[in-house]
Order: structure tokens, then C-alpha cells, then sequence
């Protein structure tokens, strides 16, 4: 099985005055055609400038090191020229962000957005492009999307505006779609529309999918595989099933104890303690190791890289090492 | 000590009116409708919504940070709205919010620890080293190092100013704290931390809590009675454990259903 999209050893930094921020430190993953990939992570994970750098949407003074690989359909994207990067993004690799209402422009009405993306990648005339642009605002479920592709940005709800930007997204049939936290600004009623939505949208056009959030219940609903990201870093990868039913990360295991469930009301919930560390400065070894209620002496020091711990399940951690070393 | 409920909301409705200008008409939004409610001394009450819901206009409403359009708010059976200003400046004392996004009700400006001072002293309830102490003793309360008074509040992590938050609330020994989505600006392993330290607080200072959230299972952690709020009315009012286990209004069965399972998955399984 070759990879749709495959990352090796992703490095993005920021330099400032008082020196480098290192968001994203090797990070590497595959995408299959037509799977969903769930990326898990907290803010200050660097999951969001990860997004980015996929699409090489990193501007000064940020910079994707060199040795960083992502290739698409085998093809070089670091190599590329900006001109044939521009043909990828949206024609062939789509996004999704937080917050539509930024996204979207305020004065141009959404079928004019629509059909500007289109008409950027392909050769259709104005009077198609806007049916293409009313047939899509249909297929993501916009009611009355005759009278929707004149309206405004701010006419719209939230939730509308959510659809509209993943019209945006799917305009040109891309075979790879990023979504970065795409429900996050949603009210929870709003958010499950939505996320079912992709669900749908995505098995239909058998489009792989990155669903980037910080909430793992979010990822569950959607992703065959979840990857977990922590200090920059990827630190459990695993079947979205066995991720649930058996976490090996000690972080990953924190973050579904402390993760409040409705019907399950307990007195205190498990807190991880501590706060997630900055890029600016992560902590030796095992970046986990000081809120890690495991830790010993070898996760002070060496960092551990993405070991074995099963079938297709990588984790980040040296207990798979030394499993006597878990703490009950 | 009485036997009157600590906060009483009698058919409390708001109205906001907007537009009027050279092309509109005005409009007018009901944002509370018709809303009684009553929260019991040493009750967490869970009030639960979407934004628009009229949730937290009513929780303004509580702390007479916004006047109704019709209605009365008692606290500990007085009239909020009939109070003359030295009775409103003992009342203000006594009721106190969270709200959501510390950083953006912290003055940017003042260090951390002079704004949790701040309160102490326009009460006058302490001045000079005896404040200092104060001070020093919230900051230990909500489990935040005394090294961080003297920061401002942009160098501190999310979960750290919402502490800072709940110390200068709690500044000033209120019985009564309005919550305003107090966790919903962190991350999921903080929210924990932040949740167990309020379910401390409550303990050791017998406070009366309404928790306002759009997010059921952060509030049933806190919460004993819940309601539901939707379009500016009560829809559900109940125990926490019947809300959960038998929800009557579609909205609230619709609340349940939205919330992202941790114990199942989707994919393509």
C-alpha cells in the first residue's frame, strides 16, 4: 500500500530574539487513500502549525527545516516551485479552519467565494462555476441554496458558515482534506451536524481526511486511526479502536481519565497535573516526564523515539521498554 | 441563618432592542423568557445552553450587572433591583463571577497579585501587610505558587489565570459565585485540575454556586439539580441524575445525543 500523502521527520521552528521555538520537532505519518487520520493534541501541541506546514503555509519567522519530506502521490512537495504548490492546495489537498467567520471574506457574497476557487483551478465559465458552486452548497446540506449562494458571509450562522467553507474545500474534488479543529467555534448540537457531515462527504467521494482537534471525542466519531501529539510530537499512533480500549502513552492514558463523560459523574476527576510545557523550551528527555506519574530516571534524560507497542500501534514511551516500570 | 433559598428568580424576562437606524426597523430580541428559578443555600444549580440560549444574560442579571425587563431577583430575600447603594455595595460583596476567559477580565496591565488585592481593599475589608497576607493566603487557596504575584497576566498559562479568576473572587468570602463557562477556555487536562479545585472551594467555604456551560459533562461533575436552556426559557429543570437518565425535553435528549462518545468510535467500523 502506497501513501497517499506521507510526512517524514516534520520540522517547523519560529526564531525570535531570544531563540528557537521548535513547534513541530519530527513528526511523521502516512495517509491511505480514502482513511481518516484523527490528530489529537492540546493547545500548544503544535498540531495547528503542523496543519500549516503540510500545505507549506508557514511564513517568516517561521521555517520548515530541511530533511523535513512530504511527499503527495509521491511527489515532493518541499520540492516544488510556488506556482505548482498553488495547483496542490485547494485543487488537490483541501482545508478547513476553526473559525469560518475569519476565513471567509466579509464583503463578497459565498457563491462568488465559491466560484473564485473553482474558476482558480478549473476551466469552467462564471455562469458554471456558480451552478457547480449552488449544486455544492446542496451537497453540504445548505437549505435553500439557490438563495444561499447570494448571501453574505454574516447572513449566515455559524454552522452555515462551517458548510460554506467546506463548499470552499471540496469545490475542486481534492483527494486529501485537513480539517483543523472544524467544529470548534460550533455549539455542541451544530458540532455533531457537522461532524456527521464530514463523515458522510468524505466515505462518499472516498476522500482521506486529516481531522485535526483537541477533543479525542471529536476524533472518535471520525477517524480509523488517531494519532496523539504532545510537545511537537507525536507520541501514540494507533486503530482509532485500540487507542480507546488500550492506550500505552501514560499521556494519552491521562487524557482520556481526565476527560469529562456524560452519565459518568465521579467526585474528582483525574487532573494531569502540571500545564503543557512551551516550545520555546521543552524538557529534557521524555517531554512528558514531568507530569508523567511513571517517570524514572532514563525519561529525565533520554528521549525516547516512536517504539513498537503492537500492531500498527506506536507509542513514545519507554515503559514499552520496561514494562515493570508502570506504577499502579 | 433563614430558610428563604438564596437566590430566588421570579418570571425574570430581558429584552434587548437593537437596529432603529436609517434602513431598519427595530428589533427585539427576547433573550430570557419568563424564567423562575431558585437556588438553595450550599447548591450547585447547572445551568446548561447553547450561545443565544439567554444563559448568560441571566446569570448578568443575577449579579444586577444588567437590570431586567420585567421581573425580580431576591438574594437571601432581598429585592437585587430595590436595593439603595451602600445595601447593592454589602450585596456585590456577597455574590461574585468566574467568568470564561480570565485574560480578558484581568487588566493587562496589573500584576496578578495587586489584582486579587484590589478587591480587599475597595471593600475595605483589609489594608496594607494584613492584605498582603490575604493575598499570599488566595494565591496558596487556589493552588497557585507565591512566585507568580508579581507577573502580569500574559506570562501566566491559561489554567493559572483562571485561578487567578477564582482568588480575587473569592477575595472578598462571597457566599454566592455566578461560574461563567470556567473551564471552557482550557485544555481538557486542566479543565480537570479547575473543576476539582472549585469542588474543593465549595467544601471548604459552603458556596453557592451557579455553574453556567454549554457543555453537560463539565457540568455534572459540580452540578446537583440541572436546567436547560433554549431559546430563553427553562425547557428541563431537574436532579442531575434525572436529567441524564431520563431527559423529557427533546432539546435536552438532543444535548445528550451531540455530545462526542469517549466509548465508542465512528470510522469506518
Amino acid at each position: 500500500m502506497t501513501a497517499l500523502l506521507s510526512v517524514r521527520d516534520l520540522r517547523t521552528t519560529f526564531r525570535n530574539r531570544t531563540g528557537v521555538i521548535r513547534a513541530v520537532d519530527g513528526v511523521s505519518f502516512d495517509l491511505a487513500e480514502g482513511e481518516t487520520l484523527g490528530i489529537v493534541g492540546e493547545s500548544g501541541s503544535g498540531k495547528s502549525v503542523m496543519a500549516m506546514s503540510l500545505l507549506r503555509l508557514i511564513d517568516e519567522p517561521g521555517r520548515i527545516e530541511p530533511g523535513s519530506a512530504i511527499a503527495y502521490r509521491g511527489r515532493d512537495l518541499m520540492a516544488l516551485s510556488p506556482a505548482a504548490l498553488r495547483r496542490i492546495r485547494g485543487a488537490e489537498i483541501g482545508m478547513v479552519f476553526q473559525d469560518p467567520g475569519a476565513s471567509l471574506n466579509p464583503v463578497l457574497k459565498v457563491g462568488v467565494q465559491i466560484a473564485e476557487t473553482i474558476r482558480a483551478h478549473l476551466p469552467l465559465t462564471r455562469g458554471e462555476a456558480r451552478t457547480r458552486a449552488v449544486t455544492l452548497l446542496e451537497q453540504v446540506g445548505v437549505p435553500d441554496p439557490e438563495l444561499r449562494v447570494d448571501a453574505y458571509p454574516h447572513e449566515l450562522s455559524g454552522g452555515l458558515q462551517q458548510r460554506v467553507m467546506l463548499a470552499i474545500a471540496l469545490s475542486c474534488d481534492p483527494s486529501v482534506l485537513i480539517a483543523d479543529e472544524p467544529t470548534t467555534a460550533l455549539d455542541v448540537t451544530v458540532q455533531a451536524q457537522i461532524l456527521e457531515l464530514l463523515a458522510d462527504v468524505t466515505r462518499r467521494r472516498r476522500m482521506a481526511t486529516i481531522l485535526i482537534s483537541h477533543d479525542l471525542g471529536v476524533v472518535a466519531r471520525l477517524a480509523d486511526r488517531i494519532a496523539v501529539m504532545y510537545g511537537g510530537q507525536l507520541v501514540e499512533h494507533a486503530a482509532a479502536p485500540e487507542l480507546f480500549a488500550a492506550p500505552k502513552h501514560p499521556y494519552t492514558e491521562a487524557l482520556l481519565a481526565a476527560a469529562p463523560r456524560v452519565g459518568r459523574s465521579v467526585e474528582r476527576l483525574a487532573a494531569i497535573p502540571g500545564s503543557v510545557p512551551s516550545a520555546a523550551q521543552w524538557p529534557t528527555g521524555c517531554r512528558f516526564h514531568p507530569r508523567c506519574r511513571h517517570a524514572w530516571e532514563r525519561c529525565r534524560v533520554e528521549a525516547p523515539g516512536m517504539l513498537h507497542a503492537g500492531t500498527r500501534h506506536d507509542t513514545r514511551c519507554w515503559l514499552v521498554d520496561e514494562p515493570t516500570r508502570r506504577s499502579s | 441563618m433563614s430558610d428563604v433559598p438564596l437566590v430566588q428568580i421570579e418570571r425574570v424576562s430581558k429584552t434587548f432592542r437593537s437596529g432603529g437606524g436609517l434602513f431598519g426597523r427595530s428589533r427585539a430580541l427576547e433573550a430570557v423568557r419568563d424564567v423562575s428559578l431558585t437556588i438553595e443555600r450550599g447548591e450547585t444549580l447547572g445551568l446548561v445552553g447553547e450561545s443565544g440560549s439567554g444563559k448568560t444574560t441571566l446569570g448578568r442579571i443575577l449579579l444586577r450587572l444588567l437590570e431586567p425587563t420585567s421581573g425580580r431577583v431576591l438574594f437571601d430575600g432581598q429585592d437585587v433591583f430595590a436595593l439603595d447603594r451602600a445595601a447593592l455595595r454589602g450585596l456585590r460583596r456577597r455574590m461574585q463571577i468566574v467568568f470564561q476567559d480570565a485574560a480578558g477580565s484581568l487588566n493587562p496591565r496589573m500584576r496578578v497579585g495587586r489584582a486579587v488585592r484590589e478587591p480587599l481593599v475597595a471593600h475595605r475589608m483589609y489594608h496594607g501587610a494584613a492584605a498582603d497576607t490575604r493575598v499570599a493566603e488566595l494565591f496558596e487557596e487556589v493552588g497557585l505558587s507565591r512566585d507568580l504575584l508579581d507577573t502580569y497576566p500574559h506570562q501566566l498559562s491559561g489554567g493559572q489565570r483562571q485561578r487567578v479568576g477564582i482568588a480575587r473572587a473569592l477575595s472578598v468570602r462571597p457566599e454566592f459565585l455566578v461560574l461563567d463557562e470556567p473551564v471552557s477556555a482550557l485544555d481538557v487536562s486542566v479543565q480537570a485540575q479547575v473543576l476539582n479545585l472549585l469542588t474543593d472551594l465549595r467544601e471548604r467555604h459552603r458556596l453557592t454556586y451557579l455553574f453556567i456551560a454549554h457543555d453537560l459533562a463539565v457540568v455534572q461533575h459540580l452540578a446537583e439539580r440541572v436546567a436547560v436552556m433554549y431559546q430563553g426559557r427553562i425547557v428541563e429543570l431537574g436532579p442531575r441524575e434525572e436529567i441524564f437518565a431520563r431527559p423529557q425535553h427533546p432539546y435536552t435528549v438532543q444535548l445528550l445525543e451531540s455530545v462526542p462518545p469517549l466509548d465508542s468510535w465512528g470510522g469506518t467500523a
